[in-house]
């Protein structure tokens, strides 16, 4: 935990720099910007009771001469867990690289970027941290569909003079860069999304995608999602379906998920947030189908700091749990 | 009574010129004009490019009555949505537009780089910049 109060102290620190604005980075110049995040949370149910510290992270990043630019980030997690049930305690330091790529700016239609980053797929997929969240917890759909980041290239861009619909397409031939930091482990994915801003307050999208697993499952995915921000009110539904070769089993099964969540701002530092959440899976080892509801509160002194607390009733009761958090975007 | 029009013609005018704002780049540019869209899509780091430019887009300091506007004309977004912008696209490496502490100071960088396009009152307009908008 010493290191967790060094973390807290060195990047507090900032919060006194000259010009320096909490969620924002601290710009060293505009080749250099650093930023960090941590998260807390305690979780109880049925048959956890956790005290938990789940991510600890720095980046950088920064424009480079001749339209490149770069981003690298270092996360440990879950850094420390206390289980109560259990009466045990766990520590894990070891920093994991969960970004590290190079952009190159051609133009505004094709961009190209090598390394490793988050597929950009929805919404959620890309907003991965507590702080950025409206819920302490994550959907089932975006932990057990794809994986979440991709190790190769990808190029993207605006398919329109007005920057309204944005496009990725995204190849990995290869092992993640670290492959033990991964929800989904595998050596090859393919895919594209397509993202049309409808207006200021709607957006659509779509993903297609493939990939072969360590487990040697192919699995083949389609996706789709819809946004609507007007304040006070914010909807956002993300739904996947995919098609699992087993090559091990030499079965074929399918999973859907989705979720449907709405947040009521109350005012511009408390919401109201409500999500539904349904995934269902076929594969032989891990047969199961849930229907998810969550209600929580979410408190935000600043934008960065985000106070959640929700409640999730499973259709499996036995999984209903408690899960409040406390997150800081430095 | 001509003449009383003329003069109270003459000071509205006067007050709606130096209320009025102007989106500028240097003389370089071969850029004609821009839509409040594109200026929009620039300010938010949306649009990198014009005709093979790099743009470097300039706001004012936040405090000034003139960013205000520009927000609120131009970006169409609040204080607390630009900040809830910035927070999603600082996690994503994106960062804001440089600031610089005084509209004199936006029109002096528009001048001196390439690239470069910043909002100033008309009033402080001259041949040293180029007006691609007015809001």
């Amino acid at each position: 935990m010493k290191y967790f109060f060094i973390f807290i102290v060195f990047f507090s620190s900032w919060l006194f720099a000259d010009e320096y604005k909490l969620g924002h980075g601290y710009k060293v110049d505009n080749a250099l910007n650093m930023g960090a995040y941590f998260s807390v949370d305690y979780t109880n149910d049925k048959s956890i009771d956790r005290f938990r510290l789940d991510d600890m992270a720095v980046l950088a990043y920064g424009n480079l001469p001749s339209n490149f630019s770069y981003l690298a980030e270092f996360e440990a997690a879950p850094f420390y867990v206390k289980d109560y049930k259990q009466g045990t305690s766990q520590t894990n330091t070891t920093p994991h690289k969960e970004r590290m790529y190079l952009n190159y700016f051609y133009s505004d239609m094709f961009n190209f970027r090598l390394g490793k980053f988050i597929t950009p797929i929805g919404y959620w997929n890309l907003e991965p941290i507590n702080v950025l969240r409206d819920t302490s917890s994550n959907p089932l759909y975006s932990e057990k569909m794809f994986p979440k980041f991709v190790t190769g290239v990808e190029t993207y861009g605006y398919l329109d003079e007005d920057e309204q619909i944005q496009y990725h397409f995204f190849l990995q031939s290869t092992d993640d860069i670290d492959k033990n930091y991964i929800n989904i482990q595998n050596d090859f994915f393919l895919g594209a999304s397509l993202g049309y801003e409808v207006s200021d307050e709607i957006e659509v999208g779509s993903s297609v995608g493939y990939y072969e697993t360590y487990e040697r499952k192919d699995v083949s995915f389609v996706e789709a999602n819809a946004k609507y921000e007007n304040y006070p009110f914010l909807v956002q539904t993300e739904w996947a379906y995919t098609n699992v070769q087993n090559n091990v089993l030499h079965s074929n099964a399918y999973q859907i998920g989705g979720y449907l969540q709405g947040m009521y701002n109350l005012n511009p530092k408390n919401a109201l947030v409500s999500r539904y959440e349904y995934f269902k899976d076929t594969q032989k080892n891990v047969m199961s189908k849930n229907h998810i509801y969550v209600i929580g509160y979410s408190y935000r002194p600043f934008y960065a700091v985000s106070i959640k607390g929700e409640y999730q009733f499973n259709s499996d009761s036995y999984l209903n749990k408690a899960i409040i958090s406390f997150s800081v975007l430095f | 009574m001509s003449v009383k029009v003329l003069i109270f013609t003459l000071v509205l005018s006067v007050n709606s010129f130096a209320s009025g704002y102007a989106v500028i780049m240097n003389t370089h540019t071969t850029i004609k004009n821009l839509s409040a869209k594109e200026i929009k899509n620039i300010f938010l780091m949306k649009k990198y490019f014009i005709n093979d430019m790099k743009l470097i887009p300039v706001n004012s300091a936040a405090s000034l009555e003139i960013r205000a506007r520009f927000e609120q004309d131009i970006l169409h977004k609040n204080r607390n949505k630009l900040n809830k912008y910035w927070v999603k696209k600082h996690f994503q490496g994106i960062q804001p537009p440089v600031v610089q502490a005084s509209m004199n100071a936006v029109k002096l960088f528009v001048k001196n780089v390439d690239g470069a396009i910043g909002y100033i009152p008309i009033r402080l307009l001259d041949s040293d910049v180029k007006v691609l908008y007015e809001f």
